[in-house]
């Protein structure tokens, strides 16, 4: 919770940071995969998710902002048998129908660098964005919960374009991002997911 | 920007609604663990001798073990068929506890819930027939967990490690099953579920498959 107010402070001082340069806030829509160890933990695509992007601009090029998100990750693992380790090291076979869940909850910082040019209104751009990310991982055993929650470190570089329409105050804002969290319990090592989002943004 | 915000707490309500194990049917509840001695050499097995009824697990209102309460309600003839049916498989003889086997089954019922701290709770076992006063005991371990009530435990229990200073069996293997027998009406059951799960445990064992 500490954290998560340091974090909001941080975002409050970015915004008065860069006010004098305009910016742009965009709500995406955002659907995930997970890769790696993760995806041993859930393999399907998830059409569930959304952030919201905002940006302040540094420089023509440059901007900084936060981002705030959600990427749900479910899968329902037919009955089988798995083989596990007890707290106690003993080994044990258990066959159950088991439902995997992982919730991510992104609260980033980020920064990103436009590609301008004088030809086209259309503006490529990267980016790296820092900061936590709640993991809620649930796995559950028929109906018994095995459950890890905390808030940790993670990054994500990313890259898209910006596209605006007639009007040029918004437009269309198309992303792909790479996420790593450094979270890691049973079969997932590291939280490891790319997300590509689709939204709108609007000037300001 | 307003209709902004509005979008997105309209689309953080959408985790509240995220489906849970809601959809999840009757039959996906059931759930069976098995664990064995590890080290055992099971192929060197080749008897058995199967109890011819199911311990009852239940406790008193002051939270004591009701101790030798057997039955043999129909759910537990098809139990203990299913687990002959498993051993036959497996390429065990059947033979009387008089013909010294090599292993004892040992079958179980909850009837009360029991709380533990693994999927199988430390736990001893009544009186074995044949052998007035033995029990054997199984240490818990694992994830948190209740017993519910309406659980199946079944144990493979070395009749020739028998310890007369302590009264008591090693046990070589054991599965806890449980989600389909209801205390409140015994013969509320499906009867292939039932066969099912028991055939489950077994079948994940591959290991207890004998040579003799």
């Amino acid at each position: 919770m500490k954290k998560l107010g340091i974090l909001s402070l941080l975002l409050i001082s970015l915004v008065s940071f860069g006010q004098e340069g305009g910016g742009l806030v965009s709500f995406n829509y955002s659907a995930g995969m997970t890769v790696g160890s993760s995806r041993e933990f859930i393999k399907p695509v998830s059409g569930r998710g959304f952030n919201l992007d905002v940006r302040f601009n540094v420089t023509e090029q440059l901007s900084i902002g936060g981002l705030i998100g959600w990427n749900y990750f479910h899968e329902r693992k037919e009955r089988d048998s798995y083989q596990i380790t007890t707290t106690t090291g003993q080994t044990a076979d258990v066959n159950a129908v088991q439902t995997r869940y992982l919730n991510m909850l992104p609260l980033m910082f980020q920064g990103q660098y436009r590609f301008v040019s004088g030809g086209s209104n259309i503006e490529p751009y990267i980016g790296l964005a820092l900061g936590g990310y709640r993991v809620d991982y649930e796995k559950y055993w028929a109906d018994i919960l095995d459950e890890k929650e905390q808030w940790q470190f993670g990054l994500s570089p990313h890259a898209g374009v910006l596209i605006p329409f007639a009007s040029e105050l918004s437009g269309i804002n198309l992303q792909v991002k790479y996420n790593w969290i450094n979270f890691s319990y049973n079969e997932v090592k590291s939280v490891m997911y790319f997300d590509a989002n689709a939204g709108i943004y609007f000037m300001f | 920007m307003k209709k902004i915000l509005t979008l997105f707490f309209i689309s953080s309500m959408f985790w509240g609604c995220s489906p849970k194990i809601d959809d999840i049917s009757v039959e996906d509840l059931d759930i069976t663990v098995t664990t064995h001695e590890e080290g055992t050499d099971f192929s060197s097995l080749g008897t058995y001798a199967l109890a011819d009824s199911v311990y009852i697990i239940a406790y008193d209102d002051d939270g004591n073990l009701i101790e030798d309460t057997f039955a043999l309600e129909n759910v537990d003839v098809i139990i203990i068929d299913q687990v002959r049916d498993e051993m036959t498989k497996l390429g065990y003889t059947e033979v009387d506890t008089s013909a010294n086997p090599s292993v004892g089954i040992y079958i179980s019922r909850v009837t009360n819930s029991v709380s533990g701290t693994g999927f199988v709770p430390g736990w001893c076992g009544g009186g074995w027939w044949g052998y007035p006063g033995y029990g054997w005991c199984y240490p818990g371990y694992g994830y948190s967990y209740e017993y519910k009530t309406g659980s199946l435990l079944v144990d493979m229990i070395d009749l020739q490690s028998r310890d007369d200073e302590n009264n008591s069996f090693q046990v070589l293997w054991h599965m806890t099953s449980n989600g389909y027998i209801t205390s409140d009406n015994i013969n509320a059951f499906s009867e292939p579920r039932v066969r099912a799960n028991v055939s489950r445990g077994f079948e994940q064992s591959s290991y207890l498959q004998t040579t003799n």
